[in-house]
């Protein structure tokens, strides 16, 4: 169908046509009208045959005369409104019967319910009758009907609105954006404007699409749908590349016109009615120093008026085990192997006896050959695999959706509620449980033709626990073997044969052995049994949060094309997060036995319970909007403005409070015993206990936040012609933490777009084009970094027992010279529809210059810091975005939709002046460098092994070093391997529609990304290619040979802390995955409507089920990180859980 | 009617905006009042990391004449290997990596002032100076300003020469807090030491009689910090008089048996950790002292003015010369209860340093409180035997014997077996001149934390002020792998140099940028 509304009676008299069309179809002469006149056809395909056969030649003759001429014997006529030629069936719109019913008049108002203001050129029709009259100027229309007549609604790019008349003579109508079905609406938050009418760079994502995706997490369901909007391997969302250095990366997101401080993953993705992702910074500019990042805007759903609909959708969902193969390990055999040449490599350094070992205390305590044959009995452990079979679990999740919507001419309502509760799911361990509850209400009421009131509420809750233990934590490595926590080794027996967990050997330190070896102490100790497995579900973590928002919103209309909103939004949270070790926990015995007097073991220094860690905190923000709305259209729809003018007034308040940690802790009682903290800190105790092993202890911290910005907006559009639009914005944000210097407060960011629609241009002549765009827009974004300020800032530390108080540092000096980060981005873009839309295109380059960014940047040492906070950093980003759309078949029983998302984004750090002191630090892909993109990864040039199978290296000058060489290596030694980015990212999404069935799958694809493998390194005897080092001399000039000798004292230096570091390691990240698959059937209604059932679909749906990478690479891209750990000050290669295989099964239907 | 309205409320809303603006950031603390820089004196900054490297150690140890190395550990640490730890050893200057982008050394004393300075600049900006918190305050800041820069400037420049030509350049004496505002010029060693003298003089009359730990500076550790200055400056008189108050001050506020640890009075928990193979058993047991205090923690009694001690220097052993220091002819090897310093007895320890070296006697008594291998807490500040032997040493200059005599013995009676005392007496008590001198310096090189620059500061003084004394040295001769490596000690070779990255962003130092390779000497 082809609508098209507008206000004004056109001259048609003076339009001349002209057509010569032989052998041709209807179809083909309507084009040419539209061609040669401002006229739009509009006419519903089903019951208007264009696909007609025709002959027609005529000159410059008046468009009454070419259209008589056209439709003569067609059965086809016509009415002229406006500058719409309606087109119906002669024999319905002449029929007599429904003469005979008695006629009415008809009045009404007819309201935009999501900007607020009057609807003029709407197409009002009595269904299948004969009568159309087009609302007026301020939305007012009258029309005469039967009494039983319905009356349909039409606008472009809103819902077709039916109404029963019920002999009713006032009928008052709220039309809404028809998001579904065209995908022509941009809800920027602040107004509703059709995607014709913008010229900025939008993405609406087709919420069929999104409905169409099972999972319950709307992060998950945006991937892939739009070109630009990019997730990294920790689910972090970006909008076309990094931007900034050290302020908020995330998006922007908005709900229902306003910011939105929770995550995607709070909002319940079945209630959504539009998603649109604003790119440029003519679409963005209007959120001001918040959107460099982009912004995501939600619409949820609304009431439907005559329609009271229940419907449902449940989902059930498992995940696959992760194969621990993924972790990279070696075999059992291979690690004792390691742990042996460990021993004799470093048995001089052994700690006491009684914290050896099994593998060290067999070969401390025996001859060589009764050692051998004792730890090769072993080798036949795998507590690998017994952590794989016993402690993961398969994630099984469910999720529940009832959706109740309906209303009445004043009133309209929308209800969902969702609950999704999973196990397994984050950690995939066992004890773990996360369960989610969404609520969302909205309601919308028109008392009166002059105001309207919106409201809408949402609440959120959720409950998880989960063991505090992670995966590395229970993991053997060649770290562990002296942590007395997790004493686990790759041959420790977990488990019986019966799958039962049981006590491994617990190593005390020799300190507290005595009190064991002491009969009349031992007495008093708690016992040292350790069993790591039912550990797990004693050492807990409870996270639970309720978050609730309310959001109003009031119109008034206050005169033509005139309307003012005032409304506002209040979200509150509070979220209470426990740690649990139980008193029954190893952790717990362990510490009070270590923390039991020397002298007098029935002296316990730290109380026996449980240990409780617990934080509270409450979020508290709201939001005052008030703003001015004017749209109009001028003379013939040649003028068309539409203007808007606002303010706002923000606050974010975070009050977080952790409590000192409660020892003695009783959950039943909710009691606890209370210890000096202080002395605790100041290790008073030392002397006198058997060993100080400090359980995990907090003395409590309390964390502020009050951020308050106000902000004036307005943004103004004029169209000429249907054919030229310019659009401008500005914005002036203001905030209390940030730019005290006049000079910078009042700093107003601004863009400019301008779109030519080529399409209807007299010139053109193809009409097999319906629709080309060009766009162009220019603006500047602003982006803010918290914590830096006007003022000298100190942060206070904790108790310090060598300086006997508690310490403050300066956390940030006197810096009153800082402002806004700039980000200035420039947009060109097409948009192309062609063959009646059966193919599309759109495509974006921008370029997105980033000033003035907040970096630290190096300053004089001799001011007592190294780096200085200040607006000296700039990246540029620039990328193509290209989304292609075709409708390939489309037949009554079978239809074939393709989807194409493609981006790429070239990143570069133009300015950046950061002193690092160590060459490592630039082996991290976090490390910003100028002239390199950010992510940027780098590795030293490997040049082999030596002769004793050390790793050699190539220094800038090309000449080969030692790896100790590497302590005064700089960043000038070091080659760029490219990004750990990828840059170029692909969706491939194909829908078929086949008889009742849907089926779609998704390919998923980045590309031009590098990342590091696992190696074995020189001391990591734990990994899977230990077996596989230099062992001989020789060795070295084996093909591929990459693996260096084993030598547990590191070399001497930098060599093997490094190793992970060289280029060999270096691979591609590139890889193709079978994102999605999934097959629905829909049931027909005759099979259902007995049990008041309809839309009944079935859904099957798999998840990545199928992955490509590049040769060599056996690990998954998406999951491998390089980590940094703060503890040990070391860089390692971590990889997490490999993304499993997923199975969901789900059922919808409506009443 | 209805317009106006809402045009009153919308201007309404817009006007409250800038009250509503200005509100200081919570969640950040923002002085408002003197007591809040109180506590930026606690922070480590002023007090950890001191003349060490991030790893802990100094490369200062490596220029004192109480280590050595092997050839074994070079072979297997330091051949073709880059070490700033080694480069001093064998005196291949520049010591410091020139191209690194930090230099722990000078970077950690700017890091130390810049909180004196905020301190001093912060109560000013507030108006406090004149009250008694705020000069306590300030005095303290001033006081660890001045001690921070004269360590600094003896490292970097050349140690004051009394009557000599004190116009080399130094380090420059930054006062300002503002990261805006300009580094002076550098100083000379003159200038130098009296800046640091200003800040002293405040210090001595301003700082409060009583601190709660020895991180901060009170009236006796500002005399005791003002005699140091003295004492590098070798003005004994200036020295004495100091160290006499100050000593006196602590005892007053003490006693004398709290001033020091009697070493008789120390003994061994038996057994509570099995050593590692071929290691000294009394390494792993508990050294105890009856009177409860905790030896290994900045807060004994010994340490009067804490700053961060090195855990390590190089990979290295106690030198022969450093061990004969602790021998008398009564020992046996062998048995330790025969010893007649306790220090021996009790510290000087066969420790695995490396595997290749095997065990090798070290000082175990002082590091920090972070180390297996310490036995108590040291210092790089002020102890309270070095106070004491101060204030022998200024005496026995100045011709105070008898004064220098009570309290060199009243150190030694805390240090020797009662036998070892009396067997001694008569030889101590008859010393004169130079030779009492020496004696005291021999204890001040016992009791000083081996690890420490302390060493290689007294080798400075030695050598500019008291040319041709049987203590002092002109030069440090090294072997290694069959070469043979001098150090002169009046020369830059007992001068640390300052970086490149100082030198940029300094111009108006008038320094230039090292270009050349390093380390200049690779083994």
């Amino acid at each position: 169908m082809i609508f098209s509304c507008g206000n004004l009676i056109l001259q048609a008299q003076s339009v001349k046509i002209t057509l010569d069309i032989k052998e041709g179809k209807v179809e083909q002469a309507l084009a040419e009208i539209q061609k040669q006149s401002p006229y739009k056809f509009m006419y519903n395909t089903k019951l208007v045959n264009v696909e007609q056969k025709i002959t027609i030649k005529c000159k410059d003759v008046t468009l009454n005369y070419a259209l008589d001429e056209l439709f003569a014997g067609k059965k086809i006529s016509y009415k002229i409104v406006d500058n719409q030629i309606i087109l119906s069936p002669k024999n319905i719109l002449n029929d007599p019967e429904n003469d005979k019913i008695k006629q009415i008049i008809v009045k009404g108002f007819i309201n935009d319910i999501s900007v607020g203001t009057a609807m003029p050129g709407v197409i009002v029709q009595v269904k299948g009758g004969k009568e159309t009259v087009l609302s007026d100027e301020k939305g007012n229309y009258e029309i005469t009907v039967p009494g039983n007549a319905v009356l349909t609604f039409y606008c472009l790019g809103m819902k077709t609105v039916e109404v029963s008349v019920n002999n009713r003579i006032v009928i008052n109508v709220n039309m809404e954006p028809d998001i579904v079905s065209l995908n022509d609406i941009v809800v920027t938050g602040y107004q509703t404007i059709s995607k014709e009418r913008a010229t900025g760079s939008f993405t609406i994502i087709d919420t069929k699409i999104t409905e169409s995706k099972l999972q319950p997490d709307l992060k998950k369901i945006l991937e892939g749908q739009a070109a630009g909007l990019t997730f990294d391997n920790n689910g972090n969302v970006s909008i076309r590349g990094t931007a900034t250095i050290n302020a908020n990366v995330k998006p922007l997101i908005v709900v229902d016109g306003f910011q939105f401080d929770g995550n995607l993953e709070d909002i319940n993705p079945i209630n959504i009615d539009n998603i649109t992702i604003l790119k440029d910074a003519v679409s963005t500019s209007i959120y001001g120093t918040r959107a460099a990042n982009g912004v995501i805007v939600i619409t949820t759903k609304r009431g439907q008026k005559d329609a009271f609909k229940v419907s449902y959708r449940g989902v059930f969902s498992a995940r696959a085990k992760t194969n621990f193969d993924t972790f990279n390990f070696g075999s059992t055999s291979d690690i004792i192997d390691g742990e042996i040449a460990n021993y004799d490599q470093t048995w001089f350094y052994l700690g006491p006896e009684s914290e050896m070992s099994p593998v060290q205390d067999l070969l401390y305590n025996n001859d060589r050959a009764t050692a051998i044959t004792a730890i090769d009995k072993l080798r036949s452990f795998d507590a690998v695999r017994q952590l794989e079979k016993y402690i993961q679990r398969m994630s099984i999740t469910q999720s529940h959706n009832l959706g109740i919507s309906g209303g009445s001419e004043k009133s309209q309502f929308n209800a969902a509620i969702n609950y999704v509760g999973s196990y397994a799911d984050k950690k995939a361990m066992i004890h773990e449980k996360n369960e989610k509850l969404i609520f969302d209400m909205k309601n919308t009421w028109t008392p009166a033709k002059w105001i309207s009131f919106d409201m809408s509420a949402n609440v959120l809750y959720t409950n998880s626990q989960s063991p505090l233990d992670e995966w590395s934590d229970l993991l053997p490595s060649d770290e562990k073997m002296i942590n007395y926590d997790k004493m686990i080794y790759a041959y420790s027996n977990l488990f019986d044969a019966s799958g039962k967990s049981q006590n491994i050997r617990t190593p005390v330190p020799s300190s507290v052995l005595a009190a064991f070896n002491d009969p009349s102490r031992a007495a008093n100790m708690l016992s040292s049994e350790y069993n790591p497995v039912a550990d797990l579900g004693r050492e807990m973590s409870f996270t639970n949060s309720l978050n609730v928002r309310l959001s109003g919103n009031f119109t008034f209309k206050l005169f033509d094309g005139f309307s003012v909103n005032v409304g506002g939004a209040w979200r509150r949270g509070n979220t209470n997060a426990k740690e649990i070790r139980e008193k029954e926990s190893f952790y717990v015995r362990y510490r009070v036995n270590s923390w039991t007097d020397i002298n007098n073991s029935m002296k316990k220094y730290l109380p026996y319970g449980d240990i409780l860690n617990e934080a509270r905190s409450i979020t508290d923000n709201w939001t005052i909007r008030y703003q001015a709305n004017y749209n109009k259209s001028f003379n013939d729809n040649k003028h068309r403005i539409t203007a808007l003018l606002g303010g706002e007034i923000i606050r974010d308040q975070i009050n977080g409070n952790a409590y000192p940690t409660r020892f003695g802790y009783n959950r039943q009682a909710g009691s606890y015993e209370s210890i000096n903290y202080l002395d605790f800190r100041s290790g008073v105790y030392n002397n006198s206990i058997l060993s100080y092993t400090y359980p995990s202890m907090t003395d409590g911290k309390m964390s502020l936040r009050d951020n308050r910005y106000t902000s004036w907006y307005g943004n103004a559009s004029y169209e000429f012609n249907s054919r030229y639009i310019i659009s401008g914005s500005a914005r002036l944000d203001l905030t209390n933490f940030f730019g005290t210097d006049p000079k910078f407060r009042y700093k107003p960011i601004w863009s400019a777009g301008a779109t030519w629609k080529i399409a209807n241009e007299g010139f053109f002549d193809n009409s097999t084009v319906n629709i080309l765009n060009l766009r162009a827009s220019y603006g500047i974004n602003g982006n803010i970094a918290l914590g830096e300020g006007p003022y000298l800032i100190l942060s206070p530390g904790s108790y310090s027992a060598i300086a006997g108080g508690t310490y403050y540092s300066i956390s940030s000096p006197v810096n009153d010279q800082l402002r806004w980060e700039k980000t200035a981005t420039t947009n060109i873009g097409f948009d192309l529809a062609i063959l009646k839309d059966r193919f599309g295109a759109s495509v974006d380059l921008y370029n997105k210059l980033s000033t003035d960014l907040l970096a630290s940047d190096a300053v004089n040492p001799t001011t007592g810091f190294a780096n200085l906070t200040k607006n000296v950093g700039s990246i540029r980003n620039r990328g193509i975005e290209a989304s292609l759309r075709s409708l390939v078949v489309k037949n009554n029983n079978f239809s074939w939709n393709v989807n194409l998302n493609f981006s790429y984004n070239n990143n570069k750090i133009l300015t950046y002046n950061k002193s690092y002191p160590y060459v490592y630090d630039f082996l991290d892909p976090r490390t910003y460098k100028e002239g390199f993109p950010v992510g940027a990864m780098f590795a030293f040039k490997s040049a082999g092994l030596d002769a004793e199978g050390y790793p050699q290296v190539y220094d800038r000058n090309g000449d080969i070093q030692s790896g100790n060489a590497l302590f005064t290596f700089g960043d000038a030694d070091l080659k760029f391997m490219g990004n750990s980015i990828s840059p170029y990212e692909l969706a491939l999404t194909n829908s078929y529609s086949f008889y009742n069935f849907d089926v779609s799958f998704m390919f998923v694809s980045k590309l031009g990304g590098k990342m590091r493998m696992d190696s074995f390194t020189g001391m990591n005897y734990t990994n899977r290619h230990f077996a596989e080092r230099w062992q001989n001399p020789g060795d070295e000039n084996k093909e591929g040979m990459v693996y260096p000798v084993y030598d547990a004292m590191g070399g001497s230096g930098w060599q093997f802390y490094l190793y992970p570091y060289y280029d060999v390691h270096v691979v591609s990240t590139n890889f193709l995955k079978l994102r999605d698959l999934s097959v629905a059937y829909n049931v027909p209604d005759k099979l259902t409507k007995k049990i008041g059932m309809h839309n009944t679909k079935i859904y099957l749906q798999g998840r990545n089920l199928f992955r490509l990478t590049a040769k060599g690479v056996d690990i998954d891209p998406e999951t491998q990180q390089t980590a940094y750990d703060p503890d040990t000050y070391e860089y390692y290669i971590a990889t997490a859980m490999t993304g499993r295989p997923e199975i969901y099964f789900g059922l919808s239907f409506n009443f | 009617m209805k317009k106006i309205t809402y045009i009153l409320i919308l201007s309404l809303i817009i006007s409250s905006c800038e009250r509503f603006l200005d509100v200081k950031p919570v969640g950040s603390l923002i002085p408002t009042d003197i007591e809040q820089f109180d506590n930026l004196l606690y922070n480590s900054k002023t007090y950890d990391f001191l003349f060490s490297d991030n790893n802990r150690g100094s490369l200062l140890l490596s220029l004192s004449d109480e280590v050595t190395i092997s050839d074994k550990v070079v072979l297997a640490s330091y051949k073709g290997v880059s070490n700033d730890r080694f480069t001093p050893y064998i005196f291949a200057k520049p010591y410091l990596n020139p191209f690194k982008t930090d230099d722990y050394f000078l970077e950690a004393a700017y890091k130390a002032t810049l909180y004196f300075n905020t301190v001093i600049d912060g109560i000013k900006d507030l108006g406090g100076e004149e009250s008694t918190k705020g000069k306590q305050l300030i005095a303290q800041a001033r006081a660890g300003r001045a001690w921070t820069y004269l360590m600094a400037g003896i490292t970097y420049g050349p140690m004051f020469k009394k009557g000599g030509d004190n116009s080399s350049k130094t380090i420059s004496y930054r006062t300002a807090s503002s990261a805006t505002k300009e580094t002076p010029k550098l100083s000379t060693v003159d200038e130098l030491f009296n800046l640091a003298k200003g800040d002293l003089e405040y210090a001595v009359v301003n700082c409060p009689s009583e601190v709660i730990k020895a991180v901060r500076v009170n009236k006796t550790t500002a005399n005791a910090i003002m005699a140091q200055m003295y004492m590098f400056k070798a003005d004994y008189e200036n020295m004495f008089t100091y160290a006499k108050t100050a000593w006196d001050l602590l005892v007053s506020a003490r006693g004398e048996d709290n001033a020091l640890y009697n070493y008789n009075n120390f003994f061994l928990k038996p057994g509570v950790k099995i050593p590692k193979v071929g290691e000294d058993h009394e390494l792993y047991d508990a050294l105890n002292d009856p009177s409860g205090d905790i030896l290994n923690n900045p807060d004994n009694k010994e340490i009067l003015f804490y700053r961060y001690c090195p855990l390590d220097g190089l990979a290295s052993k106690a030198s022969d010369e450093y061990i004969a220091l602790f021998n008398a002819d009564t020992d046996i090897e062998g048995d330790r209860d025969s010893y007649a310093d306790l220090r021996k007895k009790f510290f000087m320890l066969k420790v695995n340093t490396q595997a290749t070296e095997g065990a090798c006697i070290r000082d175990v008594r002082f590091g920090n409180n972070l180390g297996d291998y310490t036995k108590m807490c040291g210092t790089q500040g002020i102890s309270t035997p070095e106070l004491l032997l101060m204030l022998a040493e200024a005496a026995a200059r100045t011709n105070r014997t008898a004064v220098a005599l009570s309290a060199l013995n009243l150190l030694r009676s805390k240090r020797y077996t009662p036998a070892a005392i009396s067997a001694n007496s008569a030889r101590i008590n008859a010393l004169t001149g130079d030779n009492l001198i020496h004696e005291i310096l021999k204890e001040r090189q016992k009791e000083l934390p081996w690890k420490s620059a302390k060493r290689f500061w007294d080798l400075k003084r030695y050598n500019a002020n008291d040319p041709g004394k049987p203590w002092t040295k002109t030069q440090i001769t090294r072997t290694v792998l069959g070469t043979q490596y001098t150090g002169v000690i009046g020369s830059d070779d007992y001068q640390l140099e300052i970086v490149n990255k100082f030198i940029t962003f300094n111009p108006h130092w008038g320094l230039e940028v090292y270009n050349g390779a390093w380390p200049s000497i690779v083994l």
